[in-house]
């Protein structure tokens, strides 16, 4: 698991800090949980709807400034990139074998100890 | 025809992995029609257990290889899946 070092000086990071702070599961993407714009995002949108939790889901596809910061600072190219509780796990394909392997259920019980939630089989 | 890349990244993750369990397949043909995917080898899959992959995440357990093959991802790979398990998860699979 890695925990982020994000600047905070500069507005991107700063922009993040807040963000990862007010939504525990937060994922940047390409569209929105509404309206994803690649079937990766549709996918990912549809295992965390299935969990019940609340989550985020931003649009980066408009901004390639945020776009670039992030591949920079957590050296991954690819959307979406996915957080909880302020730590990266990774993209759709990480996320599927989280799944399966029992790691999204670990890390979504540390992030919402009181609140009860599903994985999808 | 397999081509040269593929034989290249085989090579490399036996090698750096000793995997005691190795597939791998080109997925290219899936994506014919974009970028440089004609000679295959641009889009692999691979399933591996190893015991260098205990203690590690998920994510870095793909971190670790996607570094291990930081040459191939830079120039021919575009997409590389992985299924990476221990020895011990990978047992318990079928189960």
């Amino acid at each position: 698991m890695m925990m982020i070092e994000l600047d905070t000086t500069h507005p991107i990071g700063k922009e993040m800090v807040e963000e990862l702070t007010a939504n525990k599961i937060m994922i940047y993407s390409k569209g929105t949980k509404t309206q994803p714009k690649c079937g990766f995002a549709m996918r990912t949108a549809q295992i965390f709807q299935q969990v019940g939790l609340p989550f985020e889901m931003q649009d980066v596809l408009e901004n390639p400034e945020k776009r670039m910061y992030l591949n920079e600072v957590l050296e991954w190219p690819t959307l979406p990139k996915i957080f909880i509780d302020g730590e990266f796990q990774g993209g759709f394909d990480i996320l599927v074998e989280m799944v399966q392997n029992g790691e999204l259920e670990a890390e979504l019980k540390k992030a919402f100890p009181d609140t009860a939630f599903s994985i999808p089989a | 025809m397999v081509s040269s890349v593929v034989k290249l990244v085989e090579e490399k993750l036996k090698l750096a992995y000793c995997p005691t369990y190795f597939e791998l397949v080109d997925n290219s043909w899936q994506h014919a029609g974009h970028a440089g995917n004609k000679m295959g080898g641009s889009h692999l899959g691979v399933l591996m257990a190893s015991a260098v992959f205990e203690g590690l995440s998920t994510l870095q357990r793909h971190r670790h290889v996607n570094n291990t093959l930081k040459a191939e991802m830079a120039g021919s790979v575009h997409a590389l899946e992985l299924r990476l398990y221990t020895p011990e998860q990978f047992a318990q699979l079928g189960s």
